[in-house]
């Protein structure tokens, strides 16, 4: 039977822009512009599930990324490029920081990739789940 | 060698900071920025320039030479490895020094200065200046330090700069005599010149947040530029007394020279105090790490001083207490110690007018912020949102009712709408 147009497109995981989502309510809000004054600096998605928070750090560090967390309500992760994600384990906020070493033309490139590395991380993160990852496409990212 | 976070210390009491007995503050590129260029502005560049890196030089050879004593540094190499140590841990840049006891060149790369102002401005505006005073100064003191020569025995300048599109920066250092140089405040003198610290409102959530805050920000590290970034702002731990030295020595000279334009040059130190509240303390409001420690910002007015409040006592810039608060009307914040307060009275003595004007703009901008920003809609905290609230909307006039400056007994702003 061929798949709908909303079947093959709910199998993508990880896409740049895309809102990813689970029958286990793990959603993750498109990318976006947030808060800070460097040109791009910053950029911001929301995590609506809390459950995976320790197995996710296992996985970054794994990943090679260095855990920075401070505070225990404070996850953040420099990444072996000089770039962080920061994730306020409460209320789901992630923020992922560019390295000012990258030229502002391509800080929403980098910050595309961060965002699919954190999905991408998630999604393992969740590995043991009979369901597959779902993602609806959403606004590109950039868009405020 | 300790690490420089070992040989930091902090009173709690006062809410003040010192490496090896030096006082030092968490200050943002846009207050260096705007703090540097106001001296520019006051007196020109060269001037400008020779006022800072002469403060900078003096300043940093009381901090340097507490150094090398706190860390056992004894050769000229151990000396240089302490000061190429310690500036990028204030988030100075990478500084190397290739000088000797006669002089010689230094190199900076990704100084915090030069860098901050091409990502700020670069964009928009090219710069025929050079920028870096403060790292000429520290460059110049290292070397007198290391090879044990007088104060003030070198001169320097800077001769090719980052933000002049330069790759690099480069610095010479000239033997040189006849400089004036200052004695020491350090955390003793500091000490002496501070009064024991008031209660004011909301004590034990200041407090608390305070403490949460400090613990954090001394954990900030740099990255390998020698930079550090967070809170979406480029950070330095710097020394209070550059601040203080290159605002006052450049207001005694318009005083001076140029009486009229004196209320001029101190409405625009004090505008500092607006850059950095905005800034600094709006993207520390708004950023994950607050939200983690105390929560998503409500945009009530007692919570957004209170934790302005917060912030200063955090970031080393003293005692700053609330009096009184009523919003919509009126802000008193009364301050038993700052960092502005103690390096006046121990480097010029008493004084016929107020001289904090920092701390009172920085209070005016606790109320505007508190009043006027969104906090739940997370606005960009930009330049046009800054140039619309500060200075074209602001509410809020302040007056330093009492100065210790001027021999009262405490430091108080008094905020009252317009």
């Amino acid at each position: 039977m061929q798949e709908t147009k909303s079947e093959s497109q709910t199998r993508r995981v990880g896409s740049a822009g895309a809102t990813a989502k689970n029958h286990k309510d793990l959603a993750v809000t498109p990318l976006k512009r947030d808060v800070g004054c460097g040109n791009s600096l910053n950029w911001r998605c929301d995590l609506c599930c809390r459950s995976v928070v320790s197995s996710a750090e296992t996985l970054f560090v794994e990943a090679g990324y260095r855990s920075l967390s401070a505070l225990p309500a404070l996850k953040v992760f420099r990444h072996p490029g000089g770039h962080e994600i920061a994730w306020v384990v409460r209320t789901g906020r992630v923020q992922i920081r560019i390295s000012s070493v990258v030229a502002v033309s391509e800080r929403e490139k980098a910050a595309s990739e961060m965002y699919r590395k954190f999905i991408d991380i998630l999604s393992r993160s969740f590995a043991e789940t009979p369901e597959p990852l779902m993602v609806e496409p959403s606004v590109r990212p950039g868009a405020k | 060698m300790k690490h420089m976070k070992e040989l930091s210390e902090d009173l709690d009491q006062h809410d003040l900071k010192f490496l090896a007995k030096t006082p030092y503050v968490y200050h943002c590129h846009h207050f260096n920025l705007f703090h540097d260029q106001t001296v520019e502005d006051a007196v020109g560049f060269e001037r400008g320039f020779d006022i800072k890196s002469r403060a900078a030089q003096d300043i940093s050879r009381h901090f340097l030479l507490g150094l090398v004593r706190a860390t056992g540094a004894a050769t000229p190499t151990e000396r240089l490895q302490v000061a190429s140590t310690v500036f990028p841990w204030m988030g100075q840049g990478r500084l190397e020094v290739l000088a000797g006891a006669a002089g010689g060149t230094a190199r900076g790369d990704h100084l915090h200065y030069s860098f901050a102002w091409r990502e700020k401005y670069g964009s928009r505006h090219k710069r025929q200046f050079s920028i870096d005073a403060f790292a000429a100064g520290f460059a110049a003191a290292a070397t007198e330090v290391a090879f044990s020569l007088e104060a003030g025995a070198l001169a320097a300048s800077e001769e090719s700069c980052f933000v002049c599109r330069e790759p690099a920066c480069q610095f010479v250092l000239t033997p040189t005599t006849g400089s004036q140089t200052h004695e020491r405040i350090d955390r003793d003198v500091v000490l002496g010149q501070i009064s024991e610290p008031c209660e004011g409102q909301g004590e034990s959530e200041i407090v608390k947040i305070a403490q949460g805050l400090k613990g954090f920000l001394l954990d900030i590290e740099g990255d390998a530029r020698g930079l550090v970034q967070g809170f979406g702002i480029f950070i330095t731990r710097h020394l209070s007394s550059y601040y203080d030295q290159t605002a006052y020595d450049t207001i005694h000279s318009i005083e001076k020279l140029h009486p009229q334009s004196v209320s001029a040059v101190e409405g625009l130190f004090g505008e500092s105090g607006h850059v950095c509240v905005f800034y600094t303390f709006g993207n520390i409001i708004l950023s994950p790490e607050w939200e983690a420690m105390v929560g998503e910002p409500k945009g009530e007015v007692e919570e957004i001083v209170g934790g302005c409040t917060a912030i200063a006592r955090a970031l080393g810039f003293g005692h700053w207490s609330i009096a009184e608060l009523e919003p919509e009307k009126r802000l008193v914040l009364q301050s038993t110690s700052n960092y502005e307060a103690p390096f006046y009275l121990e480097r010029y003595g008493k004084s016929d007018k107020p001289r904090c004007y920092f701390m009172a703009n920085a209070a005016r901008a606790f109320m505007q912020l508190a009043h006027t920003i969104d906090w739940k809609a997370q606005p960009e905290l930009n330049d046009s949102l800054y140039q619309k609230l500060f200075r074209n909307e602001l509410q809020w006039r302040v007056e330093e009712t009492r100065c210790r400056c001027r021999g009262d007994e405490i430091c108080e702003v008094v905020v009252t709408k317009r």
